[in-house]
Formats: C-alpha cells, sequence, structure tokens
C-alpha cells in the first residue's frame, strides 16, 4: 500500500495547503485564464518533442549499427549507453562550459568550420536558449532508444534477411519491411516512456537556466518549481502541478491499452 | 566473399568509433578541461587534445581544499544506499503481488503505479515539502531517502513484476505440494530465480538515487545536508564560475557510476528491457 503513496499524497496535500484559505476554484480560474500556463505548455511541447525525436533518430541509427557490430560489440555498446548514467546535472553543467559564449569549444568549433563568424552566446539569446537546453537533454536521452531498440532488433530472424536478398531487396527495403515492423512497438513505447520522462525534466534546464532567459526555457516542471519555491505560491503551483497531472493522465488513458498489452 | 564481410565489419567499427568520438565527445571534454591549467582553458583557441605537457591536478587538488567534497560524496552515498535499499525491498513484495494476483484492486494499483510514474517531480516536491517540514525533517539525509523511494518505486516495482511474470507459477506450485509454506516456496524458490532482476533494481535505483537534483535541491537547502549534484550546480551561480574546479568535480562523481556501469550493464539492460517490452 505504501507504493502508491506517491500519487495519493500528490494530490491531498496538495488541496491541504490551499485548505488552510478558505476554499474556492481561485486558483485554476486563475491559471487557466493565465496566457503565461499555455506559454508554459507550449514550451514544454516543444521541448518534449524535439528532444525525443532527435534522441530517437541517434538512437534508432546507434541501434542499427551495434547491432551488426562483431568485434568490440560488448565495450562499444556500454561506451554508447554511458551518457543514460551521467547525471543530468553534470550534463547540463558540461554543456554550459562547451556552449560557453567566450571560450565554449563549440563556439570553436563552429568559427573553424566558417558556420559564424562571431561567437554565439547560446544560453543568453531567448531564442537559441531552447535548443541549447534540448542539446543535453538529447545527449542524456538517446541511451535509452538505443538500448530498447536494439533489444528487440536482436528478436529479428536473420533468416528473414537472408531470404528477401535472394530475393533481391534492397537495403531500404529490407528496412522498411522486415527491420520496422520487426521494431515498430518497441519504437513507439520507447518514444511515449521517453517523453514521458522529458515532459518532468528538471535537472538539466534548472541548473542552466532555472526557465530564463526571460522564460525562454520555463516548462511547465520548471514554472511549477519557480511558483513554488521561488515566490511561495504554493496553491497556484499545485493548481498548475494538478493540470500536468491531468494532461499526463489523459496521455496514459488514451495509451493505456497499448501499454497494458505490451507490459503485462 | 568472407572477404567482403570482413571489410563490411571493419567499415561498421570504423563508424562505430567515429559515431563514439562524437557522442562521448562531452565526456572528453569534461576530463580534459579538468586536468588543464586556467590560461589554457580560458584560451579563445582551445586544443583540443590532451596535451601531455600540461596535464596538472592542480584544479583537483583545488576544488578538495575550496569545496566539501568529502562530504557532499558522504552524503550522496549514504541517500544512494538508503534508497537503493527501501526501494528493493519494497519493489519486490510488490512487483511480486502485481504478478501473481489480478483483483480489481490490483489492476487499479497497476494504473496507479504507471501514472505515479509520470507525476512531474516539480509537483511531487510540493507535498513532500509540507510534509517534511511538519515533521522536522526539511534538511535531513532521511527526508531525500524518503524522497527518493517515493520516486523510484514506481518504476522497479513494473521492472520487478516483469521478472516475475517470467517465472511460472508451477514452480511455486510444486514447492507448495511438497509442503514449503508460501514464504519458503518465495524465498527458495522464486527468490534465486530474480537474482538478475534484483541487480537491475538496485542498478536503477542507485542510479536514480545518485543523480537526484530537484529533491535534494529543495528539501535539504542547509550546505551540510547538500548531495553533490546540489554541489555541482551551486557553481554556475558563482560570479566567475571556476571550469576546472567544476569539471574536476564531475570528472569525481562520475567515476563511480562509471564503474557500477561497467560491470553491472548486462543486468541493466536486461531488467530495463524486461520491463519495458515483453519479449
Amino acid at each position: 500500500m505504501t507504493f502508491d503513496l506517491s500519487f495519493r499524497i500528490g494530490h491531498s496535500m496538495s488541496f491541504q495547503s490551499i485548505g488552510e484559505l478558505p476554499y474556492g476554484l481561485g486558483n485554476y480560474t486563475q491559471v487557466l485564464q493565465n496566457d503565461q500556463t499555455w506559454e508554459s505548455l507550449a514550451k514544454s511541447l516543444i521541448y518534449t518533442v524535439s528532444s525525443t525525436l532527435s534522441g530517437f533518430v541517434l538512437g534508432l541509427c546507434t541501434a542499427l549499427l551495434l547491432n551488426k557490430l562483431g568485434k568490440f560489440k560488448r565495450l562499444i555498446r556500454i561506451l554508447t549507453l554511458l551518457p543514460w548514467a551521467v547525471p543530468g546535472v553534470i550534463a547540463a553543467v558540461v554543456f554550459l562550459w562547451m556552449l560557453d559564449p567566450s571560450y565554449g569549444v563549440v563556439n570553436y568549433f563552429l568559427r573553424k568550420l566558417g558556420v559564424i563568424s562571431k561567437n554565439v552566446s547560446w544560453f543568453f539569446d531567448p531564442q537559441l536558449a531552447m535548443f541549447s537546453v534540448v542539446l543535453p537533454t538529447v545527449w542524456k536521452g538517446y541511451p535509452f532508444f538505443t538500448l530498447t531498440i536494439l533489444a528487440s532488433l536482436q528478436g529479428i530472424p536473420e533468416t528473414y534477411y537472408e531470404a528477401a536478398r535472394v530475393d533481391g531487396a534492397s537495403v531500404l527495403k529490407l528496412f522498411r519491411y522486415i527491420t520496422w515492423p520487426g521494431i515498430r512497438i518497441a519504437a513507439i513505447l520507447s518514444i511515449i516512456l521517453n517523453a514521458l520522462w522529458t515532459f518532468r525534466v528538471f535537472d538539466i534546464i534548472f541548473p542552466i537556466t532555472a526557465g530564463g532567459p526571460m522564460g525562454a526555457t520555463e516548462t511547465l516542471a520548471i514554472r511549477i518549481y519557480n511558483e513554488a519555491f521561488r515566490f511561495y505560491q504554493m496553491g497556484k503551483a499545485s493548481t498548475l502541478g494538478i493540470l500536468t497531472l491531468f494532461i499526463c493522465a489523459v496521455f496514459v488513458s488514451l495509451l493505456y491499452p497499448l501499454m497494458k498489452k505490451r507490459f503485462y | 566473399m568472407l572477404q567482403m564481410r570482413d571489410k563490411k565489419g571493419y567499415v561498421r567499427i570504423a563508424v562505430a568509433i567515429f559515431l563514439l568520438v562524437f557522442l562521448l565527445f562531452p565526456i572528453y571534454w569534461m576530463v580534459h578541461t579538468s586536468l588543464m591549467p586556467t590560461s589554457a582553458i580560458l584560451s579563445v583557441e582551445p586544443k583540443i587534445l590532451l596535451d601531455p605537457t600540461l596535464i596538472n591536478f592542480f584544479s583537483y587538488v583545488d576544488v578538495f581544499i575550496r569545496k566539501p567534497i568529502v562530504q557532499w560524496f558522504r552524503n550522496s552515498l549514504v541517500v544512494t544506499i538508503g534508497s537503493a535499499t527501501v526501494s528493493v525491498v519494497v519493489s519486490l513484495f510488490a512487483g511480486y503481488s502485481l504478478s501473481r494476483y489480478s483483483t480489481f484492486g490490483q489492476q487499479l494499483m497497476g494504473y496507479i503505479l504507471l501514472l505515479s510514474r509520470m507525476l512531474p517531480g516539480a509537483l511531487l516536491v510540493i507535498p513532500l515539502y509540507i510534509i517534511f517540514s511538519r515533521m522536522g525533517l526539511i534538511n535531513s539525509l532521511i527526508a531525500l531517502m524518503a524522497a527518493n523511494v517515493t520516486a523510484i518505486i514506481p518504476f522497479t516495482t513494473w521492472m520487478m513484476k516483469g521478472f516475475f511474470d517470467g517465472i511460472p507459477t508451477e514452480l511455486e506450485e510444486s514447492g507448495l505440494i511438497d509442503g514449503c509454506s508460501w514464504f519458503d516456496s518465495f524465498y527458495y524458490i522464486v527468490l534465486p530465480l530474480t537474482v538478475p532482476g534484483l541487480a537491475a533494481v538496485i542498478i536503477y535505483s542507485a542510479i536514480l538515487s545518485w543523480n537526484e537534483y530537484l529533491f535534494a535541491r529543495t528539501l535539504a537547502y542547509d550546505p551540510g545536508a547538500w548531495i553533490f549534484t546540489v554541489g555541482i550546480a551551486s557553481f554556475v551561480g558563482e560570479h566567475s564560475v571556476s571550469w576546472s574546479g567544476l569539471m574536476a568535480a564531475g570528472t569525481i562523481f562520475i567515476i563511480p557510476i562509471i564503474f557500477l556501469f561497467f560491470f553491472l550493464e548486462p543486468y541493466l539492460v536486461r531488467g530495463l528491457t524486461a520491463g519495458a517490452i515483453k519479449e
């Protein structure tokens, strides 16, 4: 019974904290009417979708490569999966350093390659800040895709490929008609799980920007935190939290039949 | 034919190594920065390759003197061991019951657990903060452990359930017929078969609590109770960030997790895939 505590407390305690004040729907009308809420939601969605899709592409490529590797398989696999184990905070500060406006190595590379003529201040430009927090998220997130896709790739019998090759199928066709059907369910599931993880990411964004500059990276998770522990608006933060939970619950309810089929 | 295959294999390894260089560059750059003197770091033309003549461990010594690294390390270790132990025990039994009984309540619990996997930490931390401040546990490592456990258990329970699902009930029944008590059959028959699952749950919960930042930052704001993630993040707020010191600290704290990962990675792979995808 204790293990569902996380869910129950989330509900009851947030009401209790509002409960010291008179009851009312004030928080809800305030939050729902506030444009900032929808902006945060939009930012969360941009952040989640872009991180998840880039991570998926990278994970798919590494998984396809790893699957066909003969020698050094284990070593290369461990090294590929390593970023997954790196603490989000460390990933955050390493990218903060690499993207440093004056001495960052990324600016140096881009200068050498002639892409940019003068240094870019990645985290201070509101337009680039979102891209700059997506980068470490993708880096930390892709191994999860590699892992799940690799596992299902290994379940595809080699004989399928041999048969198709005998029939003269091209590489693209092999992927389209043998590989993709074999990994489709794992791929979709890992996208869902990763999206849910990314939706809640806090430890990568907060140490770098804390939601700034000018709220450019203030996703729902960051905004809840800022409302609660910067402005001490516990009621408002809880309302935002319940809203987030509601979005996730709807998402999960829609996908529950699919997930259940594969989980059980 | 054989030669062509060989050639293809080498090409693949070459591509893999190229990709690895690209993907592991952030980690390399962290170690690289931590070993270079400040003058080499704050340069507009940084050297990409490690220059052996410039290597020094000054920033490591410096960061040990200026920051309570040892204390952060100790706090992190205590929290990690505590959270992992509790999570393993609870998810062992919870996963077993989820796998073996399918009443309505069980189904509901499964859904609730799945839902709580999606709770944003930022939401969870608000009630936790209120509870722990009422209990006077703010700034104590116990609060961090409890918070970590609430976040980890939903994951590890599903992982354990996946493992128990793979063990046929007939095995237990045969034990019961031979006169074992329920607990005996669980202890002597089922438990030994779940060792890989347990290993996966241990690594998984250890990595999660070692890397935890949100709870640690909120529930333990007193510097004495900081774990290393909070300590690392505290560098960034300073006026001039000591990059070499920061990277040295980062390197120190990433070493235990890399070790754990290298030795126990096969279990983790099997555990995660068993929990996420049923073959």
